[in-house]
């Protein structure tokens, strides 16, 4: 289901909503439980089986984990295990179980076409058509698989480390997983960071006033900003040939849809969770206003890069053995960060670009490249290196993105009058379209976060909420099925 | 014990620095009610009043029945676990969960009462269409596939091929056409017939080339490929341009998606010289006379546009059909017997079809009869013309399979937008 839906709007959430405080408070988890499996089975029942599956098998290595398998009694965290917690075989075994069967499930879900499409491309190229895989073979991808099994495996590794406890309620852990605010697209919850709310949390208006502001902002980002200035990155980007002019307002368009759009989600989820009783994290704190990419890294999908950072990047060393592993770490930990968003050689070439160019940096000591530069200087660069980054992500494949850079720099010859490419203009500079994207340059550059400009509510801020968030369901009246981007990572 | 365990256990430090700062919102009670309840008064608002609105008229489709019946379905699809298997009945879930959704927002009091408005708002001041109907200059509508057809990927990429989930080559399913034609001893003639933004880029965008014809970047492949395949084809956008710049006059409707009867006719006239050229017709000619029939409607992208007031920004538009009667003075009818069949889409039908709302008896084969002096066989469908008409022929010959024996021509019409989205799957003639 869709957050800026009519069915969701106007259906799922007024009887969530009453539902959820309604119910006891002893039952108000698997109340929240079936209420997200609803909501992901929506899309398509079958993948509920799947999220059932993950959901299983962590329970089970948690507690295994926690050695109360088949015991009774409350749990308490093991002792840390880099202050002299020691781990018995068994656990090491539970948490490599979990391991694995999530990044299998991941494996399987998302990146079997891609495999088998490498290897049709290879042996083709070696000529032996005949050994090729039958494309009829095809995986459809679950929704929100990426942000559920890291999730999921979030919780195994923080019991295993013993940064929180194991949970022995199957109810609350289901819960955890499923919770339908973030569960398609994030942001990422570690377990660490929500165990205690999944015992005790408060139910006040002020936060529920607040999640409503989320809600309203979060809305409006997606439905007035992200939507239109999306409509011009499609045009451009979908296009035959493109002039060079175009081919930058389409990326940077795409930059403003991608941010708007993800960061929408965010805090919708947020802002749904605080009318739950939950609070999560900040996913965004403004990434354009960067001035390195190291600073963009710390405020784009913070969720994700702390994820990465803490189980990944540590693990394979970090910066402890030398600066040349400190780069090749930092190298692989975006390409595979690059894969985690698709299955696809272009969004190889974007992690790539990324661990490139932090690295980079991370040789001039985390020193921005364009650090003589006054500030606005460096943003605006390091917002030029990103849009480049972008091109990659958002282009069907490798060979597109190329062709897009190419005409981005005036390099394919798209000149005339006479061809297709000058239609585009008709479309991608009507004033609606001019004044969004706009709009989404002002919000982006110059205005607060949602966080920050939320955090005092006077009421003409409580009522501009409301005027967009009136004005944002007056316009999706008009707007078909427009899912967030990140549905399909 | 435990809840000190809990305690103690260190809050890493976003959520701390999450619950510090949402923990310390500074809002005041009044504000935080009228925040708060002016959400959920929204959200709640529309369901009760929808359900309101089903009460007060009878013949709606209410929300609670709808309800039970997606229940009912999704029960229904669930026994079917047995003798059908998972992934059927998962897709049978899927489905019924996807016609509930479009139905509640189709049917919606909200998008009844607010969509027109807004579109307005949105069209007069922010000079834009919707997801269907894209505004042009000076009145003109386009509709939103010609433009992607026109601008789009190149239809004949290997890739956009590779990974489409519809047959999108046309050429196999032309090919295969054409054998079964010329099995019954018939000849092919293809007709794409370009769409509004080809021909009149110059009303869609003030810096387009009116000399000159935007094509999707494949179709000159395409035409190639026709051609080194021995198919016949009239590409008819160089006359028309060419009629565009000598008279000046448009070649399609501002707010529709067809020609207007100038070019129509035009094409008819050169399509009937291909026809004569190619075929030594077997029967005498008959008599086709036409009649000029003032015709005022309002185009199909207008509909589109579901626009509170729309005939104020898009007046009527009043055009002169030719409609065609016989030596007895009686209205043209398709004749089944016919030497020549037009197989075609809603460009065929256009000023023939009432219900596209342009009158009638002065369509692509009427004029077709006209410029050849002879009665034209005539299979159209309104929508998806690389498969619908080819499909109705199958149906029509597996009703009567004599209906091809006299047949020598098949002229084989679809809108070129067709080329980028249609689905191009083989069908056999039985």
């Amino acid at each position: 289901m869709v957050f800026s839906s009519h069915v969701f709007v106007y259906g799922f959430l007024p009887i969530a909503l009453l539902g959820y405080y309604l119910l006891p408070r002893a039952l108000k988890h698997l109340g929240l439980t079936a209420l997200s499996y609803a909501f992901y089975g929506w899309a398509n029942p079958a993948f509920m089986v799947l999220m059932l599956t993950s959901t299983a098998i962590d329970y089970a290595c948690g507690l295994t984990i926690a050695g109360a398998w088949g015991r009774r009694g409350k749990l308490a965290p093991l002792e840390p295990a880099s202050e002299g917690g020691s781990r018995t075989r068994k656990q090491r075994v539970a948490v490599t179980v979990s391991i694995v069967s999530n990044l299998t499930l991941l494996g399987v879900f998302k990146y079997f076409n891609f495999a088998v499409d490498n290897y049709n491309a290879v042996v083709t190229w070696l000529d032996m058509p005949d050994q090729a895989l039958s494309s009829a073979l095809h995986v459809v991808l679950p929704l929100g698989i990426s942000f559920y099994t890291f999730q999921s495996m979030s919780y195994s590794i923080d019991v295993y480390r013993g940064h929180a406890p194991a949970l022995r309620n199957p109810i609350d852990f289901a819960c955890y997983v499923s919770m339908f605010p973030q569960l398609v697209a994030g942001p990422i919850i570690r377990f660490s960071e929500i165990h205690d709310q999944l015992r005790q949390r408060t139910h006040t208006l002020e936060k529920f006033s607040r999640g409503a502001a989320f809600v309203c902002l979060g809305l409006a980002k997606k439905i007035i900003l992200a939507n239109p200035c999306g409509k011009i990155a499609d045009t451009t980007f979908d296009a035959g040939s493109v002039l060079a002019l175009d081919a930058w307002y389409g990326v940077t368009a795409y930059a403003f849809q991608i941010y708007f759009d993800f960061s929408a989600y965010s805090d919708l989820a947020i802002g749904l969770g605080l009318m739950l009783g939950f609070v999560f994290p900040k996913n965004f704190d403004s990434p354009y206003k960067s001035a390195s990419i190291t600073e963009f890294w710390r405020r784009w999908h913070i969720s994700l890069s702390t994820w990465l950072r803490d189980y990944l990047y540590k693990p394979l060393g970090g910066n402890r053995r030398g600066p040349r592993r400190t780069y090749l770490n930092l190298a692989l930990v975006m390409l595979l960060g690059g894969l985690w968003h698709g299955a696809a050689w272009n969004f190889v070439a974007w992690g790539a670009l990324h661990g490139l160019l932090l690295a980079l940096e991370r040789s001039r000591g985390k020193r921005s490249l364009f650090d003589r530069l006054p500030r606005g200087w460096a943003i605006a660069a390091t917002f030029l290196l990103v849009l480049v980054s972008w091109v990659f992500f958002r282009a069907e494949n490798l060979q597109a993105s190329l062709t897009y850079l190419a005409a981005m720099f005036g390099a394919t010859g798209a000149t005339g009058a006479g061809t297709s490419a000058v239609l585009l203009g008709g479309l991608i500079y009507r004033p609606y379209y001019l004044l969004s994207f706009a709009i989404a340059a002002v919000v982006a550059f110059g205005a607060p976060q949602t966080w920050d400009w939320t955090r005092r509510l006077q009421p003409w801020k409580a009522i501009a909420c409301l005027a967009l968030f009136w004005l944002s369901l007056a316009l999706l009246t008009g707007q078909s099925y427009n899912p967030f981007i990140y549905f399909i990572f | 014990m435990n809840t000190r365990t809990v305690v103690e256990t260190p809050i890493p430090e976003r959520e701390a620095q999450a619950l510090r700062e949402v923990g310390t919102t500074r809002i005041g009670p009044w504000t935080a009610i009228l925040l708060s309840f002016a959400v959920l008064g929204t959200i709640s608002a529309v369901p009760l009043f929808q359900a309101l609105a089903d009460l007060r008229n009878p013949a709606a489709d209410r929300l609670a029945p709808r309800l039970v019946r997606l229940a009912s379905d999704a029960a229904g699809t669930v026994t079917l676990l047995r003798t059908s298997g998972f992934l059927a009945v998962n897709r049978g879930l899927q489905d019924a969960v996807d016609s509930f959704e479009t139905r509640v927002e189709e049917e919606s009091i909200l998008r009844d009462r607010i969509l027109p408005p807004a579109q307005r708002v949105l069209t007069d001041f922010l000079g834009v269409g919707n997801e269907q109907a894209y505004l042009g200059r000076e009145g003109w509508l386009f509709y939103r596939e010609d433009f992607e057809h026109v601008a789009g990927r190149a239809f004949l990429d290997v890739e956009a091929l590779e990974d489409s989930e519809r047959s999108a080559d046309p050429l196999p399913a032309i090919r295969e056409l054409q054998a079964e034609l010329a099995r019954r001893g018939a000849a092919l003639v293809i007709l794409p017939t370009p769409v509004k933004p080809t021909l009149h880029p110059e009303r869609f965008a003030a810096r387009a080339n009116p000399r000159a014809a935007l094509h999707n970047r494949s179709y000159p492949e395409f035409l190639d490929r026709l051609r080194s395949s021995g198919v016949e084809f009239l590409d008819p956008s160089a006359p028309l341009l060419e009629a565009k710049l000598r008279s000046g006059e448009p070649l399609f409707l501002r707010s529709d998606t067809h020609w207007t009867p100038e070019a129509m006719d035009l094409v008819a006239r050169a399509l009937a010289d291909r026809a004569n050229h190619l075929v030594a017709w077997n029967r005498p000619r008959r008599e086709f006379r036409r009649r000029e029939t003032p015709v005022v409607g309002s185009g199909d992208i207008t509909a589109m546009l579901k626009m509170s007031h729309i005939e104020r920004r898009f007046p009527s538009e009043r055009v002169v059909t030719s409609r065609v009667v016989g030596s007895d003075g009686r209205s043209w009818r398709s004749s089944p017997d016919a030497e020549l069949l037009v197989l075609g889409d809603s460009f065929t039908n256009v000023y023939s079809d009432p219900g596209l709302g342009w009158g009638a008896g002065a369509g692509l084969a009427e004029q077709l009869s006209f410029h050849l002096q002879r009665p034209v066989d005539r299979v159209a469908v309104n929508a998806g013309g690389a498969l619908s008409s080819r499909q109705a022929l199958a149906r029509a010959l597996e009703g009567d399979p004599a209906r091809l024996g006299a047949t020598r021509i098949v002229v084989y019409q679809f809108a070129a937008r067709e080329l980028s989205t249609g689905d191009w799957q083989v069908v056999p003639l039985p």
